[in-house]
């Protein structure tokens, strides 16, 4: 009876194998083509099925080979770290630079536990007005300051 | 002798007191857009374009090339302070130059990286003021046959060199070539897995993946820790190199800058590769490879050396032959045009003034640039003990704005954000970063110039072994296989006679 | 997922809209103009378009009293820029420079555009005129277009075309050579003539084509020879360069351009006012001179004639593409 000796494994495989099956997917419409007149699907389809192969590998040693087991980041800062770009994403074309600043410093710093102290509000007003300056007026950006 | 003479001509130039001006002004910016992540040369020179008009034509080149070779200057101060690479050139500098930084070594690292580009920006220089038309008939001789061969070895060696595993390795470099390959094919302009965004026509930028990879997932992997950030501070004042670094940065330097020097005058991404190059090739021969990703200053000097050399030698084709071989020299040819110079194979005959003029001002721009950042690297190493719930959340917005004024793109933002999930899970489950990167720099020129060869050879394989550098290239690739295979299969009989 | 700089320049031409309305349109276009000028370019800067624009913007101006903003908008082969300008308010401030192919080739060779070339847009005037020139590598043994195309016969896998994109206007142009000289060459394309460039030198490709000053100095120099230029005039910088006619391909003179575009229904006073402004950057003698040293003539023509000119490379363009297969998806 065969036991998975690494989870770690276990993951990276399976998740590697969605990737090229993804790409694999997402590249089938394109032409294959010839030897001498490669398609452009040739390269994305053949990679991505190697890709599923490797996957399928790495699945394979999951059931041979021990190893530690994956270590997760803790789920806090990953979730405000990742999700502060989508934020500013979404705020700089209504709201301009300034607010947006202000407004991403104050939730990025969410990550880690914090309590609200007066740096909590001077924090991302010096930062903003810090970026403005070297960004708009010193780079010449063309960002919008305000909405 | 002739050489001589015009290099005496080109340093009067060059010192004038207006063209000192702009190359301050120019290595002076260019250091600056060099530490912030993002906002590259490309986007600084094309909005200084306009205004560079007014000025005479060799002070202009003057200024646009300063911010071009300062920005590779710049670029390694924040890869090493904050594991955040700002381009594709500076990833592996922030590999083992972080790593000094965390042990309390930011200084010696930052000056390792300042003394070997000025090294290689000497030495570089050098090369095309002496060598320029042979380097450049050389870079002819390298068609899409040798190019693919070239950024497959540069895959390959990569991989193999990678810690960890093999397989992991292998399967990361292919992603990043089926990365690299989103956007609009160059032979039929079918858009390839876009899900139908206009705005991936263009493919991704390597900016939002390179600072979501490893700039933003440094963040996470530090806030995760129960005990936080470590830098050991107690040596922070320490800013100089010791005698023993120094010995080991030296030699490491001139290899990098032989290795960029000579990668930097191909077409396309001979830059980031021969950064790449250099850390492997350091790692190859380094009595201990084991000190490397741990803070090996070799891994800082050889690629900080190999890049700016590569910078350098890049003016070579344009420059006798009115060939860019990356978008920066395409737009410093626009800028000769504006200027209504002729860029072409006789800019050096007809223009002595402008050829001349320009190499001498590297030299001067390089010893400016030391001078710059020299005394700036107590004020960096500062940085270090500002407290960490300040320094994050000011490194991820400058983050956001440096991938979103590239193109004004909020898709690329959300491009960062999912790059930082990717390698975040990446690193649990042991995927290593670095081949994934490399494979989504070079993939697409190894793809375009696979093709390309195929379609002059018509389809006949044998190309890559008939032409002799091609059939060099290679060779080394089927030597490194066995060196990597063979140690492999003989630790395997003596495991099995063992049993 | 919507980019947010449309979303704000539609915010910004939505107040303009209403802007418009309040304070009585026809004043505000008798001041035209009275705030700066965008004007966008399909490419980034390092071309021949974005150099051009350059060059003429501080006389252009100068004229207008208006600061003129060039704005790089690159991706998919410049069509980006022509919808965005297509969709732009048809107020003067916003105006296209291209070359000609954003009007008369890539219409026909990517079946999935969004514009109409003669539908859409207000065609303001030429700047330039831009004869293209069709080039060898001189170890390749033929003096002529016939002699090249003989050669072709005796091997027909070996000779290859490059050109500096797929779709664009050498490659149109090339097909079109093909189709009309029956020469026996098959095409690889790059991105850009910056990349083709060192393979024609290295005899990788034999022929090409492209703006004569991607080739000139190669010329000069014996590297490459030009075979014919794809016009009815000899280039004054090429005097020993034939004419298609005189190449012995006579329907084959399509003279490109480069000009200024706007979004269709611009008022006549303010079309008047730009091209006012161009023809006076035309008759500063220190942007003639940079411009002709590029190779390009300077193009004075009517609005009509600049419309028809438009209108009958389209068509003409259009068949080759039909004939030769070229889709761009």
């Amino acid at each position: 009876m065969l036991a998975v000796k690494n989870s770690r494994d276990l993951v990276a495989g399976s998740i590697l194998a969605i990737v090229g099956l993804t790409t694999a997917y997402l590249g089938k419409g394109l032409s294959f083509g010839t030897l001498s007149r490669m398609g452009s699907g040739f390269l994305p389809n053949t990679l991505s099925w190697i890709v599923v192969g490797l996957g399928a590998l790495i699945l394979l040693r999951s059931l041979f080979v021990t190893d530690d087991a994956p270590e997760w980041p803790r789920l806090r800062p990953f979730a405000f770290i990742c999700l502060g770009p989508v934020l500013f994403a979404l705020l700089i074309g209504p709201l301009g630079l300034m607010p947006t600043i202000m407004v991403v410093a104050a939730f990025v710093r969410c990550a880690t536990p914090q309590k609200i102290t007066p740096r909590t509000f001077v924090f991302p007003a010096a930062l903003a007005a810090g970026c403005a300056f070297v960004f708009v007026y010193l780079l010449n950006l063309p960002i919008p300051l305000w909405f | 002798m002739e050489t001589l003479q015009n290099l005496v001509m080109g340093m009067g130039l060059a010192i004038t007191p207006t063209n000192l001006l702009f190359a301050f002004i120019g290595s002076l910016l260019g250091t600056l857009i060099g530490v912030l992540p993002g906002i590259g040369p490309l986007a600084t020179i094309s909005m200084l374009l306009s205004l560079t008009v007014a000025l005479d034509p060799v002070t202009s080149l003057i200024m646009l090339s300063a911010i071009f070779y300062g920005a590779q200057y710049g670029g390694s101060t924040t890869a090493i302070l904050c594991n955040l690479p700002g381009e594709a050139t500076s990833v592996i500098t922030a590999v083992d130059g972080h790593q000094m930084a965390l042990k309390g070594r930011a200084g010696a690292a930052l000056a390792t990286a300042a003394l070997s580009s000025l090294i290689a920006g000497c030495i570089a220089t050098a090369l095309i003021a002496l060598l320029a038309p042979p380097l450049a008939r050389f870079a002819l001789n390298f068609n899409a046959p040798e190019i693919f061969a070239l950024m497959s070895l540069g895959l390959l060696a990569c991989v193999i060199f990678s810690p960890g595993s093999f397989l992991k390795a292998l399967a990361m470099a292919l992603l990043g070539v089926l990365l690299g390959l989103v956007g609009s094919d160059v032979e039929t302009g079918a858009q390839r897995m876009t899900l139908g965004l206009a705005e991936l026509s263009d493919g991704l930028s390597v900016v939002s993946l390179a600072i979501g990879l490893f700039g933003l997932n440094e963040i996470i992997s530090n806030l995760s820790r129960p005990d936080g950030r470590q830098v050991a501070t107690q040596s922070l004042n320490r800013l100089w190199l010791s005698r023993k670094d120094f010995g080991a940065m030296l030699p490491a330097a001139l290899r990098g800058t032989a290795l960029g020097s000579i990668l930097g005058v191909l077409p396309g991404g001979g830059m980031t590769l021969s950064t790449f190059a250099s850390y492997m090739l350091e790692r190859r021969i380094a009595k201990d490879p084991g000190e490397f990703g741990q803070g090996a200053i070799q891994g800082v000097a050889g690629p900080e050396a190999a890049n700016n050399a590569a910078a350098q030698t890049s003016f070579i084709p344009l420059l006798t032959l009115g060939i860019p071989a990356s978008p920066i020299m395409a737009l410093l040819l626009g800028a000769m045009i504006i200027q209504g110079i002729q860029p072409g194979a006789d800019v050096m005959i007809k223009r002595p003034d402008l050829f001349w003029g320009l190499i001498a001002s590297m030299w001067v721009g390089n010893a400016m640039l030391v001078i710059i950042n020299l005394p700036m690297i107590g004020m960096w190493v500062r940085l270090l003990r500002v407290p960490y719930d300040i320094l994050f959340p000011a490194i991820v917005i400058f983050c956001c704005i440096g991938s979103y004024s590239i193109g004004a793109s909020a898709l690329d933002l959300v491009i960062m954000a999912a790059f930082t999930g990717v390698g975040t899970f990446a690193l649990a489950v042991g995927y290593p970063l670095v081949p994934l990167l490399l494979g989504f720099v070079l993939g697409p020129l190894a793809e375009e110039n696979l093709r390309r060869a195929m379609s002059l050879a018509n389809g006949d394989v044998a190309v890559f072994i008939e032409r002799p550098v091609s059939a060099a290239i290679i060779a080394v690739m089927v030597l490194l296989m066995l060196s990597f295979v063979i140690p492999m299969l003989r630790r395997a009989r003596s495991a099995n006679s063992e049993a | 997922m919507k980019n947010s700089a449309t979303r704000r320049s539609f915010l910004r031409w939505s107040m303009a809209g209403a802007a418009a309305l309040s304070a009585g349109s026809l004043r505000a276009q008798s001041n035209f103009p009275n705030k700066p000028i965008n004007v966008i370019l399909g490419f980034a800067p390092g071309g021949a378009i974005d150099a051009q624009m350059r060059m003429v913007a501080p006389a252009m101006s100068a004229f207008l009293g208006q600061p003129i903003v060039i704005d790089n908008k690159p991706g998919a082969g410049g069509n980006l820029a022509t919808e965005l300008v297509a969709k732009a308010a048809p107020d003067g401030y916003t105006v296209l420079f291209s070359g000609s192919s954003a009007m008369t080739v890539n219409p026909a060779t990517y079946p999935a555009i969004r514009y109409d070339p003669l539908k859409d847009f207000t065609h303001i005037g030429s700047l330039t005129n831009t004869d293209l020139m069709i080039a060898i590598n001189a170890d390749v043994p033929a003096k002529t277009v016939r002699e090249f195309v003989e050669l072709t016969h005796k091997d027909p896998t070996r000779y290859k075309y490059g050109d500096a994109g797929a779709g664009g206007s050498p490659h149109v142009l090339l097909e079109l050579f093909k189709q009309k000289s029956g020469a026996k060459i098959q095409g690889v394309h790059y991105r850009g003539s910056g990349p083709m460039l060192p393979d024609l030198l290295a005899n990788q490709i034999q022929i090409s084509c492209d703006v004569p000053a991607t080739f000139r100095s190669h010329i000069e120099s014996g590297k490459l020879r030009g075979l014919m230029m794809v016009s009815n005039e000899r280039n004054p910088l090429f005097p020993s360069v034939p004419t298609a006619a005189e190449a012995g391909i006579p329907d084959m003179a399509l003279p490109g351009f480069f000009g200024f575009h706007g979004p269709r229904g611009i008022p006549a006073e303010v079309v008047e006012k730009l091209r006012a402004a161009i023809s006076k950057a035309q008759t500063d003698a220190a942007i003639a001179e940079k411009l002709t040293g590029l190779g390009l003539a300077l193009s004075v023509e009517s609005q009509q004639s600049f419309v028809a000119r438009i209108e009958k490379n389209l068509r003409l363009f259009q068949a080759v593409a039909r004939d030769a297969n070229i889709r761009i998806e």
